[in-house]
């Protein structure tokens, strides 16, 4: 187990360095210049110039990268050109919004697309099924950014229930204002859940214990829940890993509609200003968080499942 | 066709004589139904929030990283020697941490007075010394992103504690104005060197307001300045600014009753705003304008047949009334309207003739019309549709234009680099100054910023623009300008398609807001009608 532990975090961190290189090669590939635009159009050239010495612009890729690697090795992350703030400060501060907005998300859309799951499953075959199948299909199919404007409309413009924009610190404050973003990126991942938690259900439902269970009189309740789900979960728990990824993604689009100070904002910002560090430490921390993700799906599967529990064991 | 083009003609002269007369400035005109509620006697109190498109970066008046989205924050915390017109109502410069100032006869000295009761928000008077240390600041490139603007400062000589003697090395027409830009906002020498570089977290200005509390990335919020040295002052209370960089969640904050007012109404947004009872929309007179570049260095764009045939060719009349309501101005100078322009009855606009262009293009060296690139902001609907206008119109004089929408970042780079061949460089482009000294030096004097990136340069015109900002007499520089205005027109280095109000949208309730005359808000005037 600790040696499979280890094996992981290798990798890791692997993954990691390879992120932050090809990071750094996109960014080196995308025309603009960030003392350009944080000094405006209006200044000479020459002090543009001077501007871009002093912070090691000028100096060649490859020392660049040697350098930033070198630095964050270390745990300093650098510098903001555009914030002129330290990077670690400025991301701390950016994250509360963040994790709260993708852990409510998250939950909104395990809850929903679990319980749907299960119910199209047991009702597979009747309206009811396919109607939420065409449902959750069609708002996958929606832009999360749409579906954020479509709603500030209804419940803030037409029914005054929430805020349309900002942010408040704290859970109450974050519940009043991150309820529109999270159903937003809640809504196209329900699909994903529903779709996947329904066929992996179905397929146990059908399978020979099931009926075993049936026919020791369980109730269907305690068939479905003991049973049945602990069974089908196991997929479903590899696809929320995955999406949470796509998740960090969502969340750049819709901080930015609804005017949220996290760190998907954040990103749009440093990337349209071309603030190259604040980019990088937001993607290694997004890393991270897909990579720690993945881990404790594996780990979570192998507590369900004993026969991935032995192949862990096996190495 | 040809009955067509004398129409706008026409209407074009008509429209220019109308307004490019009148002074600019930032009282408002209100197109939409004027509100009753505004009437009443201006009371004292209450709070506004303000959702704003630019995000405030930096506090500091050394580095302005946010562009308007820190100036205008600044604005709020600190205070110039002299001041632009808070009211908007003139070009002039109004008295401000100075009451009283004059300048020698040969420009080479300006005298300040501080004003008696001119205070930091912590109560201390400034002082001749504060003056001095923010000015040799100002100027010093190591320093403030800002020295070019301070160019012929040489020092400031400390008379008395209540007097400065600001010495220049040459006279420089514009430099009053440079030292009413908010970057020259004075600063308290003692408590800057106090706190280090956290001063600028929370700064100490001798401005309106002072600053209550900041979450970057989100909010900054001010209070009212006790110690401000105008007892007429701001009447509010507080005043709050809400960073919303997306147009459609700004205009629903404020449709929402979420904020009490938003900035930069994107144009697609004015008339569905315009028709809501509860909103005005507001217009202010600034000088702003749609800036058309064009690279001189380029092909087609170093003959000034095809410049002049591009302006020529374009419909301002169906641009203004289509994409921004009737909002805009036909211009008759390449830079938005300042102060010394000639109106339209000296120097007309350019009209739209598309025969006067066939005959430039046919006599230029590009008689069977050439292929080029147009670039502009990406997400910016009026620009979409600007640039395809743009297109079909030059596509009448034979020229194949590729439309290429792009990020801010691109777009800068492309521009500063000379990398460009036509290019809308900006969503909103307007002047620091309302003088002409500030573009005129960027188009017309070589070095720095090569004719604003346009690379043009007319050596007749550079010695006139030199003359013209090194005059310091109002009535000599007044007499002096219109020749630059009409021969920069006539060369056509660069486009403006418009020229454009500063558009905000706010709840009925709100009243007396005004903005200078560079479309800063100032809040001193504004009250909350009960």
């Amino acid at each position: 187990m600790l040696n499979y532990l280890f094996r992981r975090l290798l990798l890791g961190l692997a993954q990691l360095l390879g992120l932050v290189i090809v990071v750094f090669l996109i960014l080196q590939a995308v025309p603009g210049d960030p003392v350009r635009i944080m000094l405006g159009e209006r200044v000479p050239a020459e002090y543009v110039e001077t501007v871009r010495e002093r912070l090691g612009l000028n100096e060649p890729m490859l020392t660049q990268l040697w350098t930033y690697l070198t630095r964050i090795v270390t745990g300093d992350l650098g510098e903001s050109v555009t914030f002129g703030q330290s990077i670690q400060t400025l991301v701390a501060s950016r994250m509360e919004p963040s994790a709260y907005l993708i852990t409510y998300g998250l939950l909104l859309a395990v809850i929903f697309g679990g319980v749907l799951g299960v119910f199209a499953a047991v009702r597979s075959g009747t309206v009811a099924d396919f109607t939420l199948r065409i449902l959750a299909t069609a708002l996958l199919a929606m832009p999360a950014f749409w579906v954020g404007l479509v709603l500030a409309l209804i419940f803030g413009i037409a029914w005054g229930l929430f805020p349309v924009s900002g942010y408040q610190p704290g859970l109450v404050g974050a519940f009043r204002t991150l309820t529109l973003p999270a159903i937003a990126i809640a809504l196209s991942l329900v699909a994903v859940v529903l779709r996947t938690l329904r066929s992996s259900m179905k397929r146990v439902l059908d399978s020979e214990y099931i009926e075993a269970a049936r026919a020791r009189g369980y109730s269907e309740n305690r068939v479905l829940a003991r049973h049945a789900l602990r069974n089908a979960v196991t997929p479903t728990i590899s696809i929320v890993a995955v999406v949470v990824g796509f998740l960090i993604g969502g969340t750049a689009v819709i901080e930015q509609v609804f005017s949220i100070p996290g760190l998907g904002s954040l990103l749009v910002q440093a990337v349209e200003r071309r603030d190259y560090p604040v980019v990088q430490a937001i993607a290694l921390l997004a890393g991270t968080v897909v990579i720690v993700a993945g881990l404790v799906a594996d780990l979570l599967q192998a507590a369900l499942d004993p026969r991935v529990r032995n192949a862990i064991r096996n190495g | 066709m040809k009955f067509r083009s004398t129409i706008s003609i026409a209407a074009g002269a008509a429209l220019a004589i109308g307004l490019v007369g009148c002074t600019a400035g930032g009282e408002p005109t209100t197109p939409g139904a004027s509100d009753s509620r505004c009437t009443s006697t201006p009371v004292a109190g209450g709070a506004i929030t303000v959702a704003k498109q630019n995000e405030t970066l930096s506090l500091s008046p050394y580095s302005t990283p946010g562009g308007f989205g820190d100036t205008e924050a600044l604005n709020m915390v600190f205070e110039t020697l002299i001041r632009m017109d808070p009211t908007g109502k003139s070009q002039d410069l109004v008295g401000g941490v100075a009451d009283e100032w004059s300048t020698s006869d040969d420009g080479l000295t300006h005298t300040f007075h501080i004003r008696e009761g001119a205070k930091f928000s912590n109560g201390r008077q400034v002082t001749a010394a504060d003056v001095k240390y923010t000015l040799d600041n100002w100027s010093n490139p190591d320093v403030s992103q800002w020295a070019s603007f301070a160019r012929g400062y040489d020092s400031t000589t400390v008379v008395d504690d209540s007097t400065v003697q600001v010495n220049m090395t040459e006279p420089i027409g514009g430099f009053l104005y440079s030292l009413a830009m908010v970057t020259a906002g004075i600063i308290p020498q003692e408590e800057a060197e106090a706190a280090g570089d956290s001063f600028f977290d929370a700064p100490i200005g001798s401005g309106p307001f002072v600053v209550d509390e900041w979450v970057k990335g989100s909010s900054i919020s001010f209070v009212k300045n006790d110690n401000y040295w105008d007892a007429s002052g701001p009447l509010l209370d507080s005043v709050a600014f809400r960073f919303v960089t997306d147009d459609n969640s700004r205009t629903l904050a404020l449709r929402s009753g979420d904020v009490q007012m938003v900035d930069n109404v994107p144009w697609s947004q004015v008339e569905a705003l315009q028709s809501e009872a509860s909103l005005t929309i507001d217009e202010f007179s600034i000088p702003s304008w749609i800036l058309l570049s064009l690279n001189n260095q380029q092909g087609p764009f170093a003959d000034q047949n095809v410049r002049q045939a591009l302006s020529l060719a374009i419909d301002r009349d169906a641009v203004n009334e289509k994409i921004y309501f009737g909002m805009g101005e036909s211009p008759n100078s390449i830079l938005p309207r300042l102060r010394f322009d000639a109106d339209g009855s000296e120097i007309a606009p350019t009209p739209f003739d598309l025969e006067a262009a066939k005959a430039l293009i046919a006599d230029s060296a590009y008689p069977d019309g050439f292929t080029a690139t147009l670039e502009y902001p990406s997400g910016n609907a009026a620009f979409e549709s600007l640039a395809a206008v743009l297109q079909a119109s030059w596509a009448e004089l034979g020229a194949t234009v590729e439309l290429l929408p792009e990020d801010q970042a691109t777009l800068s780079k492309n521009f500063t680099g000379g990398t460009y061949d036509m290019m809308l460089p900006y969503s909103f482009a307007a002047s620091d100054v309302p003088i002409p000294d500030e573009f005129a030096e960027f188009y017309g004097v070589q070095g720095g910023t090569n004719g604003f990136f346009t690379w043009w340069n007319d050596p007749a015109v550079e010695a006139m623009v030199l003359d013209f900002t090194g005059t310091t007499d109002e009535d000599e520089r007044a007499a002096k300008w219109p020749a630059i205005q009409a021969a920069m027109l006539e060369a056509q280095p660069a486009i403006n398609v418009l020229n454009l109000p500063l558009v905000n949208g706010h709840l009925n309730e709100v009243c007396g807001f005004t903005t200078n005359p560079i479309g800063q808000s100032t809040f001193t005037t504004t009250w909350i009608a009960g």
